[in-house]
């Protein structure tokens, strides 16, 4: 049983897939490609603890093709530094192998039946809408950042309400929500919470093209283009979700606006001592001035022109955490509000069109904050 | 001058810190809240984030450290004196007696009152018990009835738990706590405002502590259906033999009391009598010589003696009539006749004073 295809597209493929693969699991369904055929077509599924791919290759492929699976690094990899144009795959049964490449390049993977590829128990429920997969993509990749396995609920969540997608995550230092219109589509009071984990492979994965959502009972069906992604849902109350809004309404002590290459050059000066710890923002007369030190080796300070301020105010915040907001936003010019969250303590927010991200006031900061 | 921390007295009406049994302290939650577990492993600023965080959640926040070292205990202590805690309630379990009493915390703890001890409660030990339970009650917002405190003190679950006394272990009656409170809990999801008697009516707990004087005095003057209760409850947590002997001793004590009231013996000669004194130390060997030279007296307390002697009122002759039946019950268990025989039988031999006969031999009582 032989099939054949385009090398650059097998390559395309097979890299997506791997994207829901788990390497680490030798010899499980985890870490491997599992080939299919449904309707005389040639599918790719792959799986892991969060999600499930399936990849329509649109091969033609005869009605007796027999589905195996094959390691998925081996395969992806000999795809990669394969040279010629078409890539021959020969599945053999009887010897559990399959053989890629060609009379010239050939690599032997070790393969089997593909039984132990065990679907998600999808159950649908009758919620089906379509989302632009762009807005999704800059929902999850300007709030996935925020959440760690620090926060009470490590997880995105995504919520459909008034032809607006919002999405919010938090962790114990910063928080931060996204919000876009979908149009008219948008299902009302309908809402999500998606793993960390599957918001970065979607992240990976999204494209530019409508993206058809499906609800299931524990689980989400994602569907564009040749792509079908299932996830499982982190199964919480949505009551228990905090209300990030109420933090980013309350009252601005101090803003201002600075250019965004003037402020990276800034940061870039302080995390000479403070790359690992946190640094003092001080907005005055409309100067920021930057202050990075570190008790065994000195300190840095650094002053730079706001192009509009108003108030004073002076913050701390941990250098990798402005740095990872600031990395996000692709304006020239970024508007910061300082915020009284607190009796005590002041926070500084970032205020950037759709994308909100406010960074809590620091306590203590992780030993292990590099890892 | 050194700055005053304006938050340390609401900082520590956050703090519990439990030193007793873990498993009765973890009975003490907090509800609609949102709880976060750390414990031995957790680092030191992980701990101090979560303490002086700002709550974001609307409901309110618990953290629960358990077995905390001391580098976290004293990065605690640091956060409470030194910083504002901006969760409500901090949980901290030392259990059994791991809390380092030379440590500053525990001693500033002490002085504001913070350290809590929870083990188990000797059964009829009221005051510990309604302290426990009262703590029980008002972490959870409930009020109880006197009426139902007062039924809950003497029809509480119980169970037995063996205890280190001395060198050896005994085994003692305890409150079952976790399943009382167990119970309790299912009252408190009906968001009762106070506990009520009828409420705790309802409860059907198995008790081990069952009064066997009480069980004693049936047997002497009760109905036999009475007297049959009270050995099939005493058959579950005691056993039917262990009852038997045990009522049998008893019986040879009350002969001894019959005896003296038939004979009008005075009070101080009784005491005598049963304390040996008169016989002691009478025997002697080939040589004349006493057998043993330090025989010690049988304790008796008096009290017990008088209140045996006033609620006595069988003759002699019952009450040996009472020892052979109770002798003939126990041969009949002995040779695996069922319970469901034996008893009814020997429950109304005992309240129509009759004489119980072995059943399961030919055995001539002539």
């Amino acid at each position: 049983m032989k099939i054949t295809l385009d090398t650059v597209l097998a390559n395309k493929i097979f890299k997506k897939a791997k994207l829901t693969c788990n390497a680490a699991l030798k010899g499980t369904a985890d870490s491997e490609f599992n080939f299919f055929s449904q309707d005389g077509r040639l599918f790719l599924q792959t799986i892991n603890d969060y999600c499930q791919q399936i990849i329509n290759t649109n091969i033609v492929v005869e009605e007796d093709f027999e589905s195996f699976s094959c390691e998925a690094n081996l395969t992806s990899d000999f795809t990669n530094i394969y040279t010629a144009d078409k890539l021959n795959i020969v599945y053999s049964a009887d010897n559990f192998v399959v053989h890629l490449g060609d009379k010239q390049t050939k690599c032997v993977v070790l393969a089997n039946d593909g039984s132990d590829f065990v679907p998600f128990n999808f159950i649908p429920k009758p919620v089906s809408f379509e989302v632009p997969g762009n807005s999704l993509w800059h929902a999850l990749n300007y709030t996935a950042f925020s959440t760690s396995k620090e926060s009470m609920i490590n997880a995105v969540y995504l919520n459909f309400d008034s032809a607006y997608l919002t999405a919010y995550s938090f962790d114990d230092r910063r928080m931060s929500r996204f919000r876009v219109k979908i149009g008219d589509n948008c299902p009302e009071f309908e809402s999500f919470f998606v793993p960390k984990e599957t918001a970065e492979i979607l992240i990976n994965l999204l494209q530019d093209s409508t993206v058809t959502f499906q609800v299931g009972h524990r689980h989400l069906k994602l569907s564009w283009e040749d792509t079908t992604l299932i996830l499982s849902l982190v199964q919480i109350d949505k009551k228990s979700y905090p209300d990030l809004n109420k933090f980013f309404r309350k009252d601005d002590t101090a803003t201002f606006s600075v250019s965004k290459s003037e402020m990276m050059k800034a940061l870039k000066l302080a995390g000479l001592v403070a790359k690992n710890s946190f640094i003092n923002i001080e907005l005055k007369d409309s100067k920021l001035i930057f202050t990075g030190s570190d008790k065994e080796r000195g300190s840095t300070q650094n002053k730079i022109d706001c192009t509009s301020s108003e108030n004073n105010g002076e913050v701390q915040v941990l250098h990798k955490d402005l740095m990872d907001c600031i990395s996000k936003v692709e304006d020239d010019e970024l508007t910061f509000k300082i915020k009284q969250i607190d009796e005590e303590k002041l926070s500084l927010c970032l205020m950037c069109g759709n994308f909100n991200h406010l960074l809590m006031p620091i306590v203590s900061k992780e030993e292990n904050e590099e890892d | 001058m050194k700055k005053t921390n304006p938050h340390i007295e609401d900082n520590w009406k956050k703090v519990y810190i439990y030193t007793g049994d873990e498993y009765i302290s973890r009975i003490f939650n907090f509800s609609e809240t949102i709880v976060e577990r750390l414990d031995t492993n957790t680092s030191v600023s992980k701990i101090i984030n979560s303490l002086q965080s700002i709550n974001i959640f609307d409901s309110k926040r618990c953290v629960k450290i358990y077995n905390p070292n001391a580098a976290q205990l004293k990065a605690i202590y640091e956060s409470i004196i030194n910083s504002k805690i901006n969760v409500d309630y901090v949980q901290i379990y030392c259990c059994n007696d791991s809390l380092d009493g030379r440590s500053a915390i525990a001693s500033k703890a002490k002085s504001a009152g913070r350290i809590f001890h929870y083990g188990a409660i000797e059964y009829s030990n009221t005051s510990p018990f309604n302290r426990f339970l009262n703590d029980w009650l008002s972490s959870n917002n409930i009020k109880i009835s006197g009426e139902a405190m007062n039924y809950l003190e003497n029809n509480s679950p119980s169970s037995i738990v063996k205890i280190k006394s001395g060198a050896t272990k005994k085994e003692v009656i305890v409150y079952d706590l976790p399943l009382l409170i167990n119970e309790l809990t299912k009252l408190a999801c009906l968001d009762l405002e106070e506990i009520t008697l009828d409420h705790v009516h309802q409860f059907d707990f198995e008790n081990h502590n069952k009064n066997i004087f009480d069980f004693f005095n049936l047997c002497m003057s009760g109905e036999a259906n009475e007297i049959l209760s009270g050995l099939n409850g005493l058959n579950e947590s005691h056993g039917h033999q262990m009852i038997l002997m045990i009522y049998l001793s008893q019986l040879f004590f009350y002969l001894k009391i019959a005896e003296y009231k038939e004979l009008k013996t005075k009070n101080e000669h009784m005491l005598k009598d049963l304390s040996l004194e008169p016989y002691l130390k009478k025997f002697l060997d080939i040589d004349f010589k006493e057998i043993e030279q330090d025989i010690p007296l049988k304790q008796v307390n008096p009290i017990r003696l008088q209140i045996a002697y006033n609620q006595t009122r069988m003759s002699s002759k019952d009450v040996s009539n009472q020892i052979q039946s109770t002798l003939n019950a126990v041969i009949d268990l002995r040779n695996n006749l069922s319970t469901d025989i034996v008893f009814p039988y020997y429950s109304l031999c005992l309240s129509h004073k009759r004489l119980y006969k072995v059943m399961t031999y030919n055995y001539n009582d002539d």
